[in-house]
Parts: C-alpha cells; structure tokens; sequence
C-alpha cells in the first residue's frame, strides 16, 4: 500500500514527468480532505458557531438596559438558562464533543450573569472583581471538563483577573512583578498540565494548548526581564531571573527529552532578546548597534544550527531504536 | 534511510500506474530526500529564522540612525541593492535552512535601506512602492528559496497596499481583495495543474499558498477594521461581490465531496447559507476570512486552516463590536445567526447518519 503526502507528491512532480492527472489523483486520493473528514470538521463547525453566536445573542441582549425588566427576572432568566444547559451537559448522552462545546458556551453566559448583576447593582463592567467572579465561578466545570479551549478560556480569565487587579487596586505592584506573578502563574500551569498529561496519563492534553501557555509564560518572562533591565531598583527583578532561569533550564532538559524544537527554540529566542537589552543598556551607539545586529543574526543562526544537529541526532536513534 | 525507501517504493508504484512514458529523475529525487532529511525544516525554525531576522534589522535600523546614514542617500540606495542582492544569491547558491536568517536580514534591511535612500532622494512613494513590487517579483523568478518567496509575496501585497491608501484610492482595495480571493481560490484548488507547469513553479507553490494567506488578511483588515482607512461606507460591500460567489462555488464542491444527492437538501442547504452570507455583505472581511478557513480545510493545509479560523473569529468579533446598533438588535442577529447554525448541525448530523442506514 502506498502512502503519499503532499511533501512527496511536490517532490516528484518536480523530477519527472508525472503527467497532470495523474498528480491531481494522488492529491485527491491522498491529500485532499474527504468525505469522513469533512463531516467531522462541518460537525465541530456548526456547533461552535452556533452556540458561540448563540451565546454571545444571549449576552447583548441582557446588556442592553432593559428598563422593564424587573432585576429578579433579568437574573432569573439568566441563571435558568445556566441551570438549563449545565444540566443538558450532566444528564444528556450527547456526543462529548457537543456537551464540551455547550460547557464553554455555559461558561461565557456565567460571565454574562455576573455582567447583569454588575448593571444592576452598579459594580462596573471591567471591575476585577467581575472577573475573579466570573472565573471562581466556572473552575469546577474547567476541572471536570476535558477541553482544552475552555481550558484556555480559564486561563484568559484568570490572567485578565490578575492584571485588572494590579492596575485598579494594587498600584502599588511593578511591572517586573507583575511579570513574575503571570509568568509563575502560567508556569504552574504548564507544569501541572504536562504532568498530568505526559506522566500520569489523567488528561488528553493537546500539544497546541501547552505551547501557548508555554508560549504566553515565555513573553510574560521576556517582557518583565526586559524592563527590570531598563528601569533602576526593581526589587523582584533577582527573583524573576532566578525563576525564569530555574523554567528555562527544566524546559530544556524538557525539550531535549521528549524531543520537543519548540521549547528550544522560544527559550532560545526569548535569551537572545534579553542579551540584545543587556547590550543596548550598556550603549546605545552606533557601534554597538552594529556589534547587536550582527550578534542577532549569528546567534540565531547557531540556534538553528544546533536544532538541525539535535533533530539529526534523534533521527539517528529512533534509527538505531528500530 | 526509511523515507529513502518510502520514496522508492512510491516512484516503482508510479511506473506502474503511469505507464512507459512515465520519466523521472531518481538521483535528483534521492538527493533532495537526504538533503532534507539532514535539515528537516520545522515550524519553530521558520519562525525561529523570521523571528531572528526581524530583530535583527530592528536593531540594524537603529545602527542607521544613530550613525546618520539616513542621510547620505548614495550609501543607502548603494547597500540596499547590495544586500538585496547578496541575499538573493545566498539564497539561491546554498538554500540551506542555517543561512536563512542572514538571507531573511539580508534581504528585509536591504528595502529597507532602499526605502529610506529613494525617500531621501525625495522620490515619489508610487516610485518607490512600483520598485518594490518590481525587485520581489524578479526575486521570485530568480530564487525559490522557501521563505524569502514567502516575505516577497508579502513586499508585494504589502506595496499594493500601500500604493492604494497613500494616494487615497481606498475604494480600490476591494479590487485588491477581488484580485487575491480569486488567485486564492484557483491556486488552492488548481494544485495539480499548477506544480506539474515547471519545476521552479512547484517551488514556489508552498511559499506562495502562506504568502496569498496574509496578502488577502491584510487586504480584509483593512476592509474589517472601521475608521483604519476612510473606505466609503457606502462601497463596503464591493469586495463581497467577489467573495460570497466564491464562498457558494465552495459550498458546491463541498457538496460534491460530501455526497448530497437528495434535491431537496440540496436547495435547503443553499438557501440556509444564501440567508447566513448576505447579511455580511457589509462585513466583506468576515466572508473572507471564512474563504480561507474552508478552502484551507478543502486541500487539507493545517496552517491555513488555523489562520482561517482565527481571521473568522477576530473579524467577526470586530465586526459586532463596531456595528452602529442597539445592543438588542445586535443580540437578536447574533443568536438568530446562532440557530441557523445549529440548523446546519443538525441537518448534518441528521443526513450523516441517515445515509449510514
């Protein structure tokens, strides 16, 4: 049995004389989306717009200032439609899929019942309280529930939470702490999920959801080193290099063992931008400009270098492991 | 060794189906399997080459100006063609994935320093725009390298753009959007017949498909975002003109592939998305957005169908947030919208399972 990709099917086309038809015939047969997969990808798509419209339908509708509406209905109505489609979810036997895209839909319409009791009772919108609300509310649901965009949807919450905190009640707090705070945050995070996933096997977790976290965890790291570089006395600086060099070490050895370039290649990226701040707070003339140009480009390229040499390595073995 | 064998094992395949007059070029083939099979280019190192380019002539544009070159407009207009052109040979000498940061750097500083050269020379920005489409196109013609294609496909767009907002022509841009939603769409589905024409041609596929991607975001950007540029309101549905036929050419293959006979279904289902598209006819970017996820999805190209989804979720939102309506007319769109959708699924689900019987 013959299996093309596309890879293949470029390669070929490029050294031969494969005629067209018979090209258009392997991408069709091999390539090409068909008919199960369609179905599949109409199915999720359907769904997710629909309860996603849906949902926000529901929300604007309560936003708007209902005059009429007495505020124990407005809550009411809210609250019963929670009621309602959280007990679809428990004592349905819909396909998981439905019942996950439901949940996070549930999700979104809990923020909009905190939203109405903030009209009504005046606690404003963007309050930080609306969002820690918001988000203690739902973190029952988000441990039960294996999915991971509402996963995400939690993880937005609880970093918006954060950063409103710090900009409308603890102004007290820097940017480098701020950064420490998140980045530790999203860490834990990360860690907890890939624990559970990789060697406890309790969650299915998927791999776009752990480098996004890794990912947002990485920025929060960058930035926050970046300014503690730039501004005098910051004193948490020492203790998010000493943390973030702690995670960056451990994502390595991560990387390198479940041979993962992503990990490598943001923590590798994420230190070249902080030497270039390194380099440019020392001196910011012209030929130090050149000496960070040139550095960028040859240290990017030794990165890169490397990563092909490691990838050569693991082919090798998995070789040799055959 | 295994992919060696894969390869093999295909092209004996192939001289089977295809007959005598089935030629290949086996040591080329091989040569490009070990080739890559030493520097198998990931995601991460693509970005991780743009990442490091992009920095790197950040700070090269601070070294510009912190020596004043900015102002000797021979120098400028001298290098950037220098390394315009060392990048493109680079690049067309090695195509080595470890040179590609320095061809990246190389080849965007060098635009830029041209840029800045032809300003001083207080050239026209139609000049300079008209040059910059005229350098990237020669570039994909000389090389093909992966991504230096990509950012030139991305120059050219870019200056289009540019051409049409700095001389204030902003209705053209739905003409922009026409012209890239339809090489979109018959790049995509024309595959086969596009990468068998010539071998630098099926070179320049992949760089190219991820090149139309962003040119066409960018263009529904512009189109999507209220107030980014003064497009008459009035005209905004222009580039719906173009993409909603697409979207129902689409919705037919579909069909086709998903094997819907019954009559009837069939018009519902063409109704059901007639009812769902026209009211964007207003929102040109959203129906765009919506193109690139399911034709992306139609070829099976993981990376469009990620941007695609994103595109549809950010210029929908966009969309709502700056629509001039009452929140309870906006509620009543959206959750109508909603269960036309469940419709959809329902429907799907229901004629799915009903053929599996």
């Amino acid at each position: 049995m013959v299996n093309f990709d596309r890879t293949s099917i470029h390669l070929m086309t490029r050294y031969s004389n494969w005629s067209e038809q018979g090209v258009d015939k392997a991408l069709k047969d091999h390539v090409i989306s068909g008919i199960s997969a369609w179905k599949d990808f109409l199915r999720i798509l359907f769904i997710a717009l629909g309860i996603g419209f849906s949902t926000a339908g529901i929300i604007f509708f309560f936003a708007y200032n209902w005059a009429d509406l007495h505020k124990f209905v407005k809550i009411g109505i809210m609250e019963g439609l929670v009621v309602i489609t959280a007990l679809i979810v428990v004592l349905t036997s819909w396909k998981p899929m439905v019942k996950n895209i439901l949940l996070t839909g549930t999700t979104f319409l809990v923020g909009g019942m905190i939203a109405v009791f903030g009209q009504i009772y005046q606690t404003g919108a963007n309050a930080y309280d609306f969002f820690l609300g918001w988000t203690m509310f739902v973190t029952l649901w988000v441990i039960v529930t294996e999915f991971a965009p509402l996963w995400l949807t939690y993880l937005v919450l609880l970093n918006t939470t954060i950063l409103l905190y710090s900009v409308q009640v603890a102004h007290h707090w820097s940017m480098v702490f701020i950064c420490t705070l998140l980045f530790g945050l999203n860490t834990v995070f990360l860690l907890a999920f890939i624990w559970s996933s990789k060697y406890k096997n309790l969650l299915a977790v998927p791999s776009w959801f752990t480098n996004l976290i890794a990912l947002a965890a990485i920025c929060f790291s960058t930035i926050g080193i970046n300014i503690g570089i730039f501004e005098d006395h910051q004193d948490y600086l020492w203790l998010l290099i000493l943390v973030a060099t702690i995670c960056y070490v451990v994502e390595v050895i991560y990387g390198l063992k479940t041979k993962s370039r992503f990990y490598l290649s943001i923590i590798a990226l994420s230190v070249i931008i902080i030497i270039n701040g390194l380099l440019i707070k020392t001196s910011s003339r012209e030929g130090m400009m050149l000496f960070v140009t040139l550095f960028n480009i040859s240290s990017v390229t030794l990165v890169i270098h490397q990563l092909i040499a490691i990838q050569k390595k693991w082919d090798n073995e998995t070789r040799t492991g055959n | 060794m295994k992919r060696e064998q894969e390869i093999k094992d295909l092209l004996d395949h192939l001289q089977q189906t295809e007959g005598a007059s089935f030629e290949f070029d086996e040591a080329g083939i091989l040569g490009e399997v070990r080739k890559n099979e030493s520097e198998k280019a990931s995601l991460a190192t693509k970005v991780l080459s743009i990442a490091g380019g992009f920095i790197a002539t950040l700070s090269f544009l601070g070294f510009i100006f912190a020596v004043g070159f900015e102002k000797s407009e021979i120098i400028l207009l001298f290098t950037g063609l220098i390394f315009i052109g060392g990048a493109i040979y680079v690049n067309k000498e090695f195509d080595k994935l470890i040179l590609d940061t320095s061809a990246i750097s190389a080849y965007v500083m060098g635009f830029l320093l041209l840029g800045i050269g032809m300003n001083q020379f207080k050239l026209d920005w139609n000049v300079i725009c008209v040059t910059f489409i005229l350098i990237s196109s020669a570039t994909l013609l000389i090389t093909q390298g992966n991504i230096l294609s990509f950012i030139s496909v991305i120059i050219i767009s870019g200056s289009f753009i540019f051409l049409i907002i700095s001389n204030k022509n902003y209705n053209l841009i739905h003409l922009y959007n026409a012209f890239f939603s339809i090489l979109l769409i018959w790049s995509y589905l024309n595959e086969a017949k596009i990468i068998t024409l010539s071998k630098e041609i099926c070179k320049l596929y992949n760089p190219v498909r991820t090149g139309l991607i962003f040119a066409l975001i960018i263009g529904l950007f512009v189109v999507g975002k209220r107030d980014l540029v003064k497009i008459s309101a009035d005209y905004v549905w222009l580039s719906s003109i173009v993409t909603i036929p697409i979207l129902l050419y689409l919705i037919y293959r579909i069909i086709q592939i998903i094997k819907i006979r019954n009559q009837k279904l069939k018009i519902l289902i063409y109704s059901l998305s007639a009812l769902i598209l026209l009211p964007t006819a207003y929102a040109p970017a959203i129906s765009g957005a919506l193109l690139i996820l399911l034709v992306s999805f139609f070829v099976n190209y993981k990376t469009g169908i990620a941007i695609g989804a994103i595109a549809t979720c950010y210029f929908v939102t966009q969309y709502y947030y700056d629509l001039n309506l009452t929140l309870l007319v906006k509620s009543l769109i959206l959750f109508s919208t909603g269960v036309l959708f469940l419709l959809f699924y329902f429907l799907t689900d229901q004629s799915m399972s009903n053929e599996k019987v």
